[in-house]
């Protein structure tokens, strides 16, 4: 099994795209930033799709984009699996995964038994003979993941790979990813955080073209670098200044927000909070309760704020709200406290977290 | 709505009866129209303009078309005054159709020619060398009428009455397709009527054929039997044939009855 | 999905419409003499010309493919100015009066024309031969090749080219096995057309090509040539070009529904 490492260092000038990122062999990186953030342009850099305008792409050491020379996609070793399966539909199942073995050449006997091969990997054998017309969402997808690795490529990219699929089969493959994709070199773009959580060890995180954060699914998710992977992490994040805690309570830290608000908290293990230095306040929707006016007992952090939304989720419901200086925070709640609280959108609210369940941490 | 749609159709009603009808117009005019072969096209509308000089009250309008086309379209109850056919096959057809009142009258003929092309730039012709009937056409890209429309049984009589046997590239449904041929240099030589070759002009030379006059193209004139100004029509008709009109029709190469 | 009951206003009209063609056709079906059909049609001027025209048919047919095909494929992919000079350019003899189609063949390729007083200097000379007959058809029919190719090229998603190269397919292989099969239908779609727009072919063979049987005579000249004299042949000529027209018109459906498994995973 090949498992080449991926180094981008390029920019793509009408995108406003800098980017370098870089993916050692044999691991799988997560993508994730919001729409435009430059996810398209870095698989595109790599498949091939897109041109630098300056720097390098290299795979496996080797430069495939450079100011000397652009290997064409076809002649990269790179696997694309994207969020629709793109069988051709004129061709069957087995012929699909075939294809990228024909088309190096290799006899159609040969190609077939390869493509029986990967069939059987992803549990699809007996559909070979199929068209493709007649896959569901689900398998069809997953001869497009046999496909993809029916070639054996030095690298693979993935662009939200589950997102079209229905939660069942969205899970069954997953499992099948986490399986087929161990020990290959993958890049893999995801809104989903179990995506990162199950199947990549790190993670790159972009925003307006720039790489914002990389490191570990989880110090990245830990201590995220925006809001937006925030969100992603499930979290409330709140930024201001540290300062030293007034509280009572031992090893405590507060951060000062903009509009004097303090959030007290427990600073974080790894990378704690510098007082006078930017830092965040992290805290769990679940953390947080709402309420109609400030409530009694120590030590708590409450909130003045306006609930700009109601989001049912599962069996709770995420209360968005703005706080005075504009920040934003959302606590999960009960369906039957939104009765009875009568919130509504423009409800003013007390939220409350006990500085137990808030982490500082350095910005 | 249903009655503006009346309305509509009554105006189209009204057009179309306008466009068919040839009654004697107001102001004391007369309408002639005449059906005649295409091929009188230009000499029929030179002698019109002389005709109405001497009929100041009669105005003429022509219909020309192949003499076929003309008989079915008389056939299909076309309106026409006169009929002047290119042969004499389709005047009698007319005259079998009960079309005709009165005799025919044979007002010109036409005679085959051979034509040859000449060069636009060097005004040279007859690159081919081409003399007549004969040898000189071997190889070389001869164009015809086909047998089946009047010119190409004209044609065949010739060859017959002459023993050739004509070799041709193309054998084309109408004398002036033949003509065309010729004049834009593609043929090397075409067999036509006398009148297309005073047409063509300086386009092409035109080589006699000895024999030609004994294959005559008749063209009969007559009035129509459903003529609704039969006296006037006949005065176009006794035009044609007078010596103000025989002159008209040689300029424009026709022979002599 | 059901769709609402049309408006019966709609009916009326479609029905006047269909009587408009069909009426015509049924026409012919009333006046043709059934009984001497074998023989007219077993003429040697018959036989002659439905064999000209099937072979010359099928050979402009095969040059509107080979030589359409690259042109609908540029065409697909040029946008703004260009792509409209450059469509206008090949449809144009799509509208042309065939006439003038004859004429402008007649002036470029004839022996005093812009190129063929060249050729005839070479000793090539095309007017009245079978190949000005294939020229003249393949110059009408062409643009209706390249613009049923194009659509369909058009509307081509761009991603399963994306996803053939990314598995190592040339642009050449990417072109044969996976953008024709998908526009495979339309292909064959512009080489009906195109067959059946040679079939048809009339004015521009006549001006360009001449009239000789065997030779540039194919069934629309004859047809023509027979109303002189003949009408029942005429008729009976002109009912094969309609039966070889109709087919050819449901050919294309009629594979499509052969090949129905041909439904795409989007």
């Amino acid at each position: 099994m090949s498992a080449s490492s991926i180094a981008v260092d390029a920019t793509v000038t009408v995108r406003d795209v800098v980017l370098d990122v870089e993916v050692e062999g044999g691991h799988t990186v997560g993508v994730v930033g919001p729409n435009g953030a430059g996810k398209s342009t870095l698989l595109g850099l790599v498949s091939g799709e897109l041109r630098p305008d300056a720097g390098t792409v290299r795979i496996g050491g080797q430069e495939v984009a450079g100011p000397r020379r652009v290997v064409p996609p076809h002649r990269r070793s790179v696997g694309v699996l994207a969020q629709r399966p793109l069988l051709f539909g004129h061709l069957r199942v087995v012929d699909n995964v075939a294809f990228g073995v024909r088309a190096r050449g290799v006899a159609k006997a040969v190609a077939h038994q390869r493509a029986m091969t990967e069939l059987e990997a992803v549990g699809l054998a007996g559909l070979a003979g199929r068209w493709p017309a007649a896959l569901s969402v689900g398998q069809a997808q997953r001869v497009a993941l046999a496909r993809a690795l029916a070639t054996d490529p030095a690298v693979l990219l993935l662009d939200e790979p589950l997102a079209a699929l229905d939660v069942a089969a969205a899970s069954s493959m997953r499992v099948l990813l986490a399986e087929r994709l161990a020990g290959r070199t993958v890049l893999m773009v995801t809104h989903d955080p179990l995506d990162l959580w199950t199947l990549a060890s790190s993670m790159v995180v972009l925003e307006g073209g720039r790489v914002l954060d990389h490191g570990s699914t989880e110090s990245v998710l830990a201590r995220p670098a925006s809001r937006f992977v925030a969100d992603l992490a499930g979290l409330n994040r709140l930024a201001g200044v540290a300062v030293e805690s007034g509280s009572a309570v031992e090893d405590d830290h507060a951060v000062h927000l903009a509009d004097g608000v303090e959030v007290t908290g427990v600073p974080d293990e790894v990378a704690g909070p510098v007082v006078g230095q930017e830092a965040l306040a992290l805290f769990e929707p679940a953390a947080v309760s709402v309420h109609l006016s400030a409530p009694g007992g120590r030590p708590r952090n409450t909130f003045g704020a306006e609930v700009t939304g109601l989001e049912p989720r599962g069996a709770l419901v995420r209360v968005h709200a703005v706080l005075a200086g504009g920040q934003r925070a959302s606590a999960d709640v009960t369906p039957r406290s939104i009765g009875a609280l009568g919130l509504t959108v423009g409800t003013a609210v007390v939220l409350a977290v006990k500085a137990a369940q808030v982490r500082i941490v350095r910005h | 709505m249903a009655r503006r749609w009346l309305v509509v159709s009554a105006a189209l009603l009204l057009v179309l009866a306008g466009c068919s009808s040839r009654s004697p117009s107001g102001h004391g005019r007369t309408t002639l129209t005449v059906f005649a072969a295409a091929s009188l096209n230009t000499a029929f509308d030179e002698v019109a303009v002389e005709y109405k000089k001497a009929h100041p009250g009669v105005e003429i309008t022509f219909n020309y078309l192949g003499s076929q086309d003309l008989v079915q379209q008389m056939q299909g109850g076309a309106a026409a005054d006169v009929f002047a056919s290119a042969d004499q096959k389709n005047m009698t057809i007319a005259i079998e159709s009960k079309l005709i009142s009165g005799g025919p009258k044979v007002f010109a003929t036409n005679t085959l020619v051979l034509i040859v092309p000449r060069d636009p730039k060097t005004g040279q012709g007859n690159s081919a060398g081409i003399t007549g009937l004969d040898a000189s056409l071997d190889g070389k890209k001869l164009v015809i009428c086909a047998p089946a429309v009047p010119c190409g049984a004209t044609t065949a009589t010739l060859a017959s009455n002459l023993g050739v046997t004509l070799k041709p590239v193309s054998e084309e449904q109408k004398v002036t397709d033949v003509r065309g041929k010729v004049e834009s240099g593609e043929a090397d030589a075409g067999l036509v009527y006398s009148t297309d070759a005073k047409q063509a002009g300086d386009k092409v030379e035109t080589i006699q054929i000895p024999g030609a006059e004994k294959v005559v193209n008749s063209y009969p004139i007559a009035v129509t039997a459903s003529s609704r100004a039969p006296a006037e029509a006949q005065s176009f008709v006794d035009f044609v044939a007078s010596e103000a009109g025989q002159a008209v029709l040689e300029k424009y190469g026709f022979g002599k009855p | 999905m059901t769709r609402t009951p049309l408006p019966a206003w709609v009916l009326v009209a479609a029905t006047v419409g269909l009587t408009v063609v069909a009426v015509p056709l049924l026409g012919l079906a009333v006046r043709i003499p059934w009984a001497d059909v074998p023989t007219l049609l077993t003429s040697t001027a018959a036989t002659q010309a439905l064999w000209l025209s099937l072979r010359t048919c099928t050979l402009s047919m095969l040059l509107a493919t080979v030589l359409g095909l690259p042109v609908a494929m540029l065409l697909a992919r040029l946008e703004g100015r260009r792509a409209v000079l450059v469509r206008t350019l090949a449809v144009l003899p799509m509208v042309l009066p065939p006439v003038v189609a004859g004429l402008v063949l007649l002036v470029t390729l004839g022996r005093r024309g812009v190129v063929g007083q060249h050729l005839a200097a070479a000793g090539i000379e095309i007017g009245f031969t079978t190949a000005a007959v294939v020229i003249a058809q393949t110059f009408v029919a062409m643009p209706f090749f390249i613009v049923s190719v194009e659509g369909a090229l058009r509307t081509l998603d761009p991603a399963y080219e994306v996803a053939a190269a990314t598995l190592g397919a040339s642009p050449t292989t990417v072109l044969r096995r996976v953008t024709l099969p998908m526009v495979g239908p339309a292909v064959l779609a512009g080489m009906t057309m195109a067959f059946a727009r040679s079939l048809g072919e009339f004015g521009a063979t006549l001006a360009f090509a001449g009239s000789l049987q065997g030779t540039t005579r194919t069934m629309p000249l004859e047809i023509y040539l027979q109303r002189e004299t003949d009408t029942d042949s005429a008729l009976a000529l002109s009912l094969v070009l309609i039966v070889l027209a109709a087919v050819l018109m449901a050919l294309p459906a009629g594979v499509r529904a052969l090949g129905s498994r041909g439904g795409r995973v989007a």
